[in-house]
């Protein structure tokens, strides 16, 4: 399903990797759908909430069309922790409605995403697949501080890819990389006129299981390069920031 | 098989899944489940996890009212770590300021519990309230700061800091492994951490 809050190329590339291993995958787009549902959504729980429901929705279409009975999540052990404890609704557990049309199949629910991986390496599973960075249901949306509506989800996909090309291209594994529109404006000068325009957060840290994290410790050059790419590349950013915050107490994800 | 009494931690399960790493069989149990029903279970030792609230440890305390009847070990963590300070009459209450984030902690004095351990750990903390004054008849173990309260009586052993919440590389050998295991079993166990400034090294665990 497009959500419309996906990464860049994303659609593009899950959809050929399923078609590729010759599953039959039956490629949604809902991006509309999901912006008209997040118009006016700017609270955090809020967002994840409705975000669940039209996912819910959409499958709940689909599954009849096809007659599907079960629904099959990735959810994992930190997904139903965090949703429990309060601390956010993972879309898979608290943002799912109470009534659901459809069964839910959870085989991975007592996991950590270090031990899918290895589950999926044992199994044969391509590590293009495997070794990709852990990224939320509310995708996009969960790194745009603020109302979601696609300008914005523009912005914060263009910096997000070039947080993860500069990672790749320094040969940094960390845990996730990626930038966050903060939904402040700040004063710039750029070609010797005032700029007044966004700021973009640039989190990047390491873990073994998600729980807890550290910022990473990555080289100054490499976040120098990120910063100037960022608002060279984004006419609508005048600056960069780089969050050191460990998780606990932050979270990884800013909602 | 050792009873973790899931308290509404964060890193309840995080416990259980150390647990299973290291060997050792383990089940969570809710707070709410009766006592009598517990103790049929014949556990070979209990957790009291972490959690939010002094205010929702369930049947902990009468757990720890019955605590000789059950004659097993008892390993308190975080929360679980201030429950056992204050019913043995140790004071706990809101610290001087917050601890979150990698810690480090410093082994005062061998016990089974830290066989093959490093003398300083590295240790994630999340936690507002804190032991204040341990309760008589409780010795201190390891520490944060000079001016640590820990815990050691008996059966019933103690730590602050979210233990077992990461997971140290050390733990990865496989000679350590097993003396953690058996350190396990004989759960003796504390440590506090306090006051003391944040010491980060670079080498993040």
């Amino acid at each position: 399903m497009n959500t419309g809050l996906l990464r860049k190329g994303e659609p593009e590339f899950v959809v050929k990797t399923f078609r590729d291993l010759g599953l039959n995958l039956i490629a949604v787009n809902a991006e509309e759908r999901f912006f008209k549902a997040l118009r006016g959504v700017r609270d955090p729980e809020e967002k994840r909430k409705v975000i669940g429901r039209v996912f819910v929705e959409v499958f709940e279409e689909e599954a009849k069309k096809i007659g599907a009975e079960f629904l099959i999540q990735g959810t994992i052990a930190p997904d139903w922790i965090e949703s429990r404890g309060g601390i956010k609704s993972h879309h898979n557990v608290g943002g799912l409605p109470e009534r659901l049309n459809l069964r839910i199949i959870e085989p991975l629910r007592d996991l950590y995403k270090d031990e899918v991986r290895q589950l999926a390496k044992e199994l044969g599973i391509p590590e293009k697949i495997y070794a990709r960075m852990p990224f939320p249901g509310p995708g996009l949306a969960a790194r745009i501080i603020g109302e979601v509506n696609p300008e914005r989800v523009r912005i914060v996909r263009e910096a997000n890819a070039i947080v993860e090309e500069e990672i790749e291209r320094a040969k940094l594994r960390p845990w996730q990389a990626f930038a966050v529109l903060l939904g402040i404006k700040t004063v710039g000068v750029q070609g010797d006129i005032r700029a007044y325009k966004e700021t973009v957060a640039v989190r990047i840290v390491e873990s073994t299981d998600g729980m807890t994290a550290n910022a990473m410790n990555v080289p100054f050059e490499v976040l120098q390069r990120i910063a100037f790419r960022i608002v060279s590349e984004i006419p609508e950013v005048c600056r960069v920031l780089y969050d050191i915050t460990n998780k606990p107490p932050a979270t990884i994800e800013f909602e | 098989m050792i009873a973790i009494i899931e308290n509404y931690g964060q890193y309840t399960h995080r416990i259980w899944r150390t647990l299973k790493e290291i060997g050792v069989k383990a089940e969570i149990i809710e707070n709410t489940t009766p006592v009598g029903e517990i103790k049929r279970r014949q556990f070979a030792g209990i957790i009291f996890s972490g959690g939010p609230s002094l205010e929702r440890v369930g049947n902990c305390l009468e757990i720890l009212e019955r605590y000789e009847e059950f004659g097993i070990p008892l390993l308190g963590i975080c929360l679980g770590h201030q429950l056992i300070a204050k019913y043995f009459g140790g004071e706990v209450g809101r610290g001087k300021k917050a601890e979150y984030s990698l810690i480090e902690v410093e082994i005062l004095k061998e016990n089974d519990l830290f066989v093959g351990i490093p003398r300083i750990l590295r240790v994630w903390a999340s936690h507002m309230d804190e032991v204040k004054s341990m309760p008589k008849d409780f010795e201190l173990l390891a520490r944060r700061g000079a001016n640590s309260a820990r815990l050691r009586r008996l059966n019933t052993e103690s730590c602050q800091f979210t233990g077992y919440s990461s997971i140290p590389r050390w733990r990865t050998r496989r000679k350590v492994r097993r003396s953690t295991e058996t350190s396990f079993h004989s759960a003796k166990f504390s440590c506090d951490l306090k006051k003391e400034r944040l010491e980060f090294r670079n080498d993040f665990v």
